[in-house]
């Protein structure tokens, strides 16, 4: 251990040694703080901020669809229900936002810092992954009785394959999210339980894993896509 | 923020502009740029919330190993070999020296869970165990036991390295 404690002796002169040509000065410092962020904080951000948007959209598109099917009892009591999921969303967004910049403030211990975070992906954004999937189904049959309108008449041949189609498109959209979604929980926990037991081995087993959820991503998303891209085959099957 | 703001924390940051460095080169890897300006620009947006009850370099401490640690994702590790390798406890008056035993110890510190490696630059940059204990949130014991545990690591890196 002796050995370990002379590291006192060298460590600020070896550092400044190390150091003596980076740059620090006004410019440089000026510079960085003028700029606008690229952390992965800004690009969770930008998400919610994408589908805030996109349930925007929808809000339109629905009241744009809400006049043509007016006269269509049925149509109608789903576009005002679609219409009130939808405001209820964007105030989630909305909330999700002011919330996650909460799990930012860098000012807190690590511990806390942590417990906070992992708090938030397992609740609020839990909901906020179902939401936001639900606003894609949304936008999507809006879309379709807004291209296929017929005097206010939109007529499902096939309901199970239709069902079974937007259940699809469901599992994928949320099975990607989610998939990301519990790699970061799983990475926070890990530093949690590094903190707090004092055990060794969790994150660096977890880099270990790192690899292997790649590849059952990757797996996740073919099988995804697929089940996907055969729920359109055999809807256009049955359409001829 | 004000004019007067700014140059103050230009100021404070010049100052303190080694831990910046340190960190980043205990987490960044091959984005060690990357990770530096994200710490200078998340300690510029939490600078209002400083208020002088802790040290600066505390609070410095505190937001800038938080940044290394949530916000930098990407780490890929780039090290240099090291040749010749020095003994820890050789006491180079040597400056380059210096330098290498330095680096040597940086590779070995990159190599620990990344929630150790920052109670290993705190202790290093002589912070009380009171202050390692503030900014991860662990108790005063707790830091004493992972001090243990992460010298005994490093000492056996060290001792693999010289072997």
């Amino acid at each position: 251990m002796k050995t370990i404690n002379n590291l006192f002796d060298f460590w600020e002169e070896g550092n400044r040694e190390l150091f003596k040509n980076n740059d620090s000065s006004n410019e440089m410092i000026i510079k960085i703080i003028n700029r606008s962020s690229r952390s992965t904080s800004f690009y969770f951000g930008f998400n919610i901020l994408f589908y805030s948007a996109f349930i925007l959209a929808c809000i339109i598109l629905v009241s744009m669809n809400l006049p043509m099917y007016a006269g269509n009892p049925v149509v109608r009591s789903v576009l005002i229900a679609q219409m009130v999921l939808c405001i209820l969303f964007l105030s989630y967004g909305m909330f999700m936002f002011a919330k996650f910049r909460e799990t930012k403030n860098y000012r807190k211990s690590i511990t806390e810092l942590l417990a906070g975070q992992l708090r938030f992906y397992k609740t609020y954004n839990d909901g906020w992954m179902v939401f936001s999937t639900l606003a894609v189904l949304i936008l999507i049959f809006n879309l379709n009785i807004m291209v296929d309108y017929n005097n206010g008449i939109y007529p499902i041949y096939n309901k199970s394959l239709y069902i079974a189609i937007n259940i699809a498109i469901f599992i994928f959209i949320y099975g990607i999210q989610k998939a990301g979604s519990l790699f970061n929980q799983r990475k926070l926990r890990n530093y949690l339980s590094d903190l707090e037991s004092g055990l060794y081995g969790n994150t660096l087993k977890m880099e270990k894993q790192r690899k292997w959820q790649t590849v059952a991503f990757i797996v996740l998303f073919v099988v995804l896509t697929g089940v996907l891209i055969l729920g359109i085959l055999k809807s256009l099957e049955s359409a001829n | 923020m004000n004019q007067q703001n700014r140059d103050e924390f230009v100021s404070l940051i010049q100052q303190n502009i080694g831990i910046i460095y340190k960190i980043c080169n205990i987490y960044g890897g091959a984005f060690k740029d990357d990770l530096k300006q994200e710490i200078i620009y998340q300690l510029w947006k939490s600078f209002t919330s400083f208020k002088g009850n802790s040290k600066f370099q505390t609070w410095m401490y505190r937001v800038a190993l938080n940044t290394a640690l949530f916000e930098s994702n990407r780490e890929k590790r780039k090290f240099a070999e090291l040749n010749p390798s020095y003994d820890i406890a050789d006491h180079s008056e040597n400056p380059e020296e210096k330098v290498i035993l330095v680096n040597q110890l940086y590779r070995h510190i990159s190599k620990l869970k990344k929630i150790d490696r920052a109670i290993t630059l705190l202790y290093l940059e002589k912070c009380s165990y009171r202050e390692i204990a503030e900014i991860t949130g662990l108790s005063e014991k707790n830091v004493g036991v992972k001090l243990t545990r992460i010298k005994e690591k490093l000492r056996a890196m060290f001792e693999r390295q010289n072997h």
